[in-house]
């Protein structure tokens, strides 16, 4: 009997045990590794003024557009991943927006789509091995976001927070223009 | 339902050496199993959170010798405050990855 | 069916659900989210769905319990087999819906997304339950030492689940000199 009850506290000792790790297991997800900061950076070697020629399936309807962006999000990038979970905060993006997911390959970027509950809101492409953002448009850092003008890339900036991410296409006219003044 | 037919000749405390030696191993095995149950979905999709890279595996290589095998696949990743460099070797035809690296560098430039 | 099998499988058994059940309890919100996409309940009704979901993992650890405290009857039996049935129906629903989160059947947000891992965990649970009915025999096993092999079952699934958070502390001690 004594047996017995000692087992029984055992078991329940387990199922806090368990659950706990289970909860600090969900906070330290949602907890970014360093403080974030909310800023956006241009991309030093991105090939401004280029547009490509050939566009992602899904996405090429952007070609056309005076106004389009294109989020870069990595599966090889943490904070891609936390901006992609939502934890970063919520994106509030305006339309003609797209997501690009480079990937090492087709299936780490499906994975990578599927868990995420932002991507599949937009009209998303995965680019294997990255070769359509570097090869095109010099461009191999993320997260970040391009802005393209009638297919045009005009602006390319890495940014860290969904905020940033916000202000930064908030008001694109702006920031061309004091990018181009600096 | 607790059935009381037949080991009438088995006295349960007298038994209990053997019993527990039997319990401890069943109790083994149910480790080994579960270690294999659950470790091995893990594994497979067993990833790695280092600077701001999201690897497939512990880095156990540096990022030059990644950049110098025959099959790679590198992309920078970057924070408020630094930019990373995250690597993963490939196997022979590219289909997988097989090691991970990575470097971080506290300026912008990548 | 011999009796070591017959118990090492409830024992197995258990584990998974104590596991499944102690983590989705304290940690069930991701599960919710799950059980509202697939049953396409409004977001509104979280405070609902998050209390199903720690009633399905009451119903887990009861589960457990039941299966390694009474190894001689089959009430752990029916509640195992109920509990397969559910979860391959659920994953079944949620596939045909092309719900592609991810499930948080074992607590937590992490982990693949809910599909034809769950539909056959299901279906074999389901089978391994009608199977051990089936194989039912007077085991007269010492029912203490059970319930603690599925404790120590559950706890080492757990520190193998949790092992990359548990080591990240030490990790800037195990990383290669950068170069």
């Amino acid at each position: 009997m004594f047996e017995l009850i000692l087992s029984i506290a055992l078991f329940v000792l387990t199922v806090a045990v368990v659950g706990l790790f289970a909860m600090m297991g969900e906070l330290s997800s949602r907890v970014p590794q360093e403080d974030v900061v909310d800023v956006a950076t241009p991309i030093d070697n991105a090939a401004l003024g280029t547009a490509p020629q050939i566009w992602p399936d899904d996405i090429t309807h952007l070609a056309t557009r005076e106004f389009a962006a294109l989020v870069v999000l990595s599966t090889s990038c943490s904070s891609c991943r936390r901006i992609a979970a939502g934890a970063t905060g919520q994106l509030s993006l305006p339309p003609d927006v797209a997501v690009i997911v480079p990937a090492p390959s087709l299936a780490d970027g499906q994975q990578f789509v599927a868990e995420s509950s932002v991507i599949s809101e937009f009209p998303h492409s995965i680019d294997v091995g990255g070769e359509w953002l570097t090869k095109n448009l010099a461009v191999d850092i993320s997260p970040s976001v391009l802005v393209f003008n009638r297919g045009a890339l005009v602006t390319a900036h890495t940014f860290s927070s969904a905020a940033a991410l916000n202000e930064l296409l908030d008001r694109p006219v702006e920031r061309d223009r004091e990018d181009s003044h600096a | 339902m607790r059935k009381h037919s037949g080991h009438e000749q088995h006295d349960p405390k007298r038994a209990s050496g053997p019993r527990r030696r039997f319990l401890g191993t069943i109790g083994a095995s149910a480790l080994a199993t579960s270690a294999v149950l659950f470790g091995s979905p893990e594994r497979a999709s067993a990833t790695y959170n280092i600077g701001c890279c999201h690897l497939s595996f512990v880095p156990s290589v540096s990022y030059s010798t990644c950049i110098n095998s025959p099959r790679y696949y590198t992309w920078y990743c970057s924070t408020s405050t630094r930019t990373c460099g995250c690597c993963e070797v490939k196997n022979s035809s590219g289909t997988a990855n097989v090691k991970s690296a990575y470097y971080c560098d506290s300026s912008r430039s990548a | 069916m011999s009796e070591a099998a017959v118990l090492g499988v409830r024992i197995l058994v258990a584990a998974l659900f104590l596991h499944a059940g102690g983590a989705k309890l304290f940690a069930p919100q991701q599960f919710s989210r799950t059980l509202r996409a697939t049953l396409r309940i409004d977001d509104s009704h979280s405070l609902w769905t998050d209390n199903s979901a720690r009633a399905i993992a009451f119903g887990e650890i009861v589960t457990a319990l039941l299966l390694v405290g009474l190894p001689d009857d089959a009430y752990g039996l029916v509640l195992s087999a109920l509990l397969g049935a559910g979860i391959a129906a659920f994953a079944l629903m949620a596939r045909l819906r092309r719900v592609t989160m991810a499930c948080g059947c074992f607590g937590g947000s992490q982990g693949r997304p809910l599909g034809m891992r769950q539909l056959l965990f299901g279906t074999v649970l389901l089978a391994v339950s009608a199977l051990l009915a089936y194989g039912q025999t007077d085991t007269r096993a010492d029912n203490a030492a059970l319930i603690v092999a599925a404790c120590i079952g559950a706890l080492v699934a757990n520190l193998i689940r949790w092992r990359a958070n548990l080591v990240q502390p030490l990790r800037r001690h195990l990383q290669p000199f950068p170069q």
